[in-house]
């Protein structure tokens, strides 16, 4: 199965696997670095709190403190009358409010503190009233009186200072609630923060262990998958190699090919026409030797023109290479193949006549194989036009296209045959090739070398009425 | 025309060396680069043929090397190669000429004849004297209305001749210059020639034109004009 899972894994493209290697080690550390950062955030927070809560205490303390000096303050000026008392009682009304406002700051984001706050608010703001209300009594009576030995009934003191004991437990009591309620907080936040600490453990411990795995598994298969490219390039190398061996052996065969070829017909012609020249010399007549010669002359000359044709095709069987074409002047290429085809069709009494335009007309093409494919249509259109008939070479151009039209007034071709002519070594007519010389061959090559231009060749054909074969190559801007 | 022949396939040397003969031309046919280097250090050609594929030295070399000695005689190429490359290579190595296998005789001899006229030697494809013409294109002789073919033995003699007028050329001169190399004349060969050619020149009605220099050689020597 996991076997499997790999053959399936190796059909991937190379970029995805290369994307998926880098991916496991990136998503690892960013998911880590992730998390780190949200615990630590928290742990931050948790931090803030517990500093909150230490301070709260220390301002309820303060708060305290300053409620018990009012008291006291009062307590002692309603007891001694005298002024000194009051410092206390003056310094922490201007301490309480402060302190209030702090602890109001420091619950802020916590409203069942608030709450609780509002209510301590209340009751030290009645019970300072209440203590002023006291105080100013006091100074009433004392101002009213005058007399500092005529002290206050001490017994109707203590009532008015029970009156408002009341209060300040109640006060006590809702600020110990309030710190309570702080404690509470605290503790949450600390188990929470505990919990964190786990939490973070853990996942280091997760992240830690994910990350090797990754780690492990992005290394494996970027082994892997070098392997794969590396096996992948020597086989490449090797069939470059074999590429390279077949090419060379190609290139040597068609030259040792055409040596070997050659040289036997060289041999056999250059003895016949010897021996044609030596009976020429004879005096008696030998003219069934002469017919002989001539045969052997002839057929040589033909097997040599296949012999040509077919290390033609085998040299230019694959497509032509990029450096061999050339910006070429159709117009010029034509014009230059003119006067030597209206010699050749002269002498079989043919008029070919040629239809160019004066503007040049450029192809990219390698010059000397587009004029063999030209060439090879003008032969035929001689071979199978027969006397008093007409070849036109005609040449267009439109949509971005060349035309390149040869048409003749010869014998035609059957329809069945049409689609059979650019076959190699096809054969029409028995009888009609071999009166004519020609082995099949000239328009496959025609039509190989047109079509590695990027062109295509076609043929059209009226029994008894002449055939019309057409380039087309692309037009260079 | 003294040519020389480089070819290493005897089928093909052999009637290539007979055709040029037929035409008149002297041939040293000869099968590899090394005595085709002797060769030409020992005589003078009016002409060369080399083939491409030889044994050891290719013939694209010994043209390259005639070439950079100086040797300006003209130069055909004789090969099966057949690509447009090779007929580029062949004919930046310092060949005037070149034509692929198999060639068409006629063809090589009218290619021999164009490279002859491209000879700074060249004074015309007919020899005079008085009224006597040797045209060299179709080895005819034409003397006062009347011409005839002459054998192309007969014809080399005559050229030769012709072209070194009131000399007097030995025996070993006139063999040198007529026999192909390798090829030994049997010890009457030259009085047997000119004996012919005094012949053929006397059906013409020319008489005594060549006169034996006895214990020497021949004088080609026409009578002074009246």
């Amino acid at each position: 199965m996991p076997k499997m899972q790999f053959d399936k894994w190796k059909v991937l493209p190379v970029r995805l696997r290369g994307g998926i290697i880098i991916a496991i080690p990136v998503i690892c550390l960013f998911t880590s670095l992730g998390s780190f950062a949200w615990l630590k955030a928290s742990l931050e927070e948790d931090e803030t709190v517990v500093q909150q809560t230490k301070m709260v205490k220390l301002e309820t303390k303060r708060l305290l403190t300053a409620l018990v000096d009012t008291e006291t303050g009062v307590r002692g000026y309603g007891l001694t009358h005298r002024e000194e008392f009051l410092a206390p009682f003056n310094s922490s009304r201007t301490v309480i409010p402060e302190s209030l406002k702090q602890l109001e700051k420091l619950v802020q984001d916590y409203p069942q503190q608030k709450q609780i706050l509002k209510e301590i608010r209340t009751k030290v703001d009645q019970h300072l009233k209440i203590l002023q209300q006291k105080l100013n009594l006091q100074q009433e009576l004392k101002r009213i009186q005058g007399q500092e030995e005529r002290m206050v009934n001490t017994a109707l003191l203590y009532d008015w200072l029970e009156e408002g004991k009341e209060q300040m437990n109640a006060t006590r009591v809702a600020i110990d609630k309030f710190t309570q309620k702080q404690e509470e907080i605290l503790e949450v936040r600390q188990q929470h923060h505990l919990l964190y600490r786990q939490i973070t453990w853990i996942v280091l411990c997760v992240s830690a262990t994910t990350g090797s795995l990754g780690a492990i598994l992005a290394i494996i298969l970027f082994l892997q998958l070098e392997r794969e490219l590396t096996a992948r390039e020597t086989s490449l190398q090797n069939t470059n190699q074999e590429l390279e061996l077949a090419y060379s052996q190609l290139d040597r065969f068609t030259a040792n090919a055409s040596h070997e070829l050659r040289a036997p017909l060289a041999a056999v012609l250059s003895n016949a026409q010897v021996g044609l020249m030596e009976l020429e010399d004879a005096t008696v007549d030998k003219s069934f030797l002469h017919q002989r010669l001539d045969k052997i002359v002839n057929l040589t000359k033909s097997m040599s023109t296949l012999v040509g044709d077919l290390l033609f095709l085998a040299r230019n069987e694959s497509l032509l290479s990029i450096e061999s074409l050339e910006v070429v002047n159709v117009v010029d290429l034509l014009r230059s193949l003119v006067p030597e085809w209206k010699t050749q069709a002269r002498s079989q009494h043919i008029t070919l006549t040629a239809h160019l335009m004066a503007e040049p007309v450029l192809v990219k093409a390698d010059p000397n194989l587009l004029r063999q494919a030209i060439a090879n249509l003008l032969s035929n259109a001689c071979r199978y036009t027969p006397a008093n008939g007409n070849i036109i070479l005609r040449l267009n151009c439109e949509n971005q296209q060349v035309e390149i039209q040869v048409e003749d007034t010869g014998i035609g071709i059957a329809p069945e045959s049409l689609s059979h002519i650019f076959e190699r070594f096809y054969r029409v007519n028995q009888t009609r090739t071999k009166a004519t010389g020609s082995f099949g061959l000239g328009l496959n090559i025609a039509q190989q070398i047109v079509q590695a231009h990027g062109g295509k060749i076609t043929a059209t054909s009226k029994v008894g009425e002449g055939s019309t074969f057409r380039i087309w190559l692309p037009l260079e801007k | 025309m003294r040519i020389l022949l480089v070819e290493d396939d005897p089928e093909q040397l052999e009637p290539l060396q007979m055709a040029l003969a037929r035409s008149g031309h002297i041939v040293d046919g000869v099968a590899d680069g090394a005595t085709a280097r002797w060769l030409m250090e020992e005589k003078e050609y009016d002409l060369l043929i080399l083939d491409w594929m030889l044994p050891e030295e290719s013939g694209i070399e010994l043209c390259q090397s005639f070439r950079a000695a100086g040797v300006a005689t003209p130069t055909l190429m004789l090969t099966a190669k057949d690509t447009i490359d090779d007929k580029v290579t062949g004919l930046d190595a310092g060949a005037d000429d070149y034509l692929v296998k198999p060639v068409d005789l006629t063809e090589l001899l009218a290619r021999v004849r164009a490279l002859r006229r491209r000879s700074p030697l060249w004074t015309g494809d007919c020899l005079k004297l008085l009224d006597l013409y040797l045209h060299l294109d179709t080895m005819c002789i034409e003397w006062r209305k009347k011409s005839f073919k002459l054998s192309s033995k007969d014809f080399q003699l005559l050229e030769y001749m012709m072209r070194h007028p009131q000399k007097i050329l030995t025996h070993a001169q006139i063999e040198q210059a007529l026999w192909s190399w390798g090829s030994e004349p049997e010890s009457n060969a030259v009085v047997a020639r000119i004996r012919r050619l005094r012949q053929s020149l006397r059906e013409l009605g020319i008489e005594n034109w060549i006169k034996t220099v006895y214990g020497v050689g021949y004088c080609f020597e026409p009578p002074k004009s009246p």
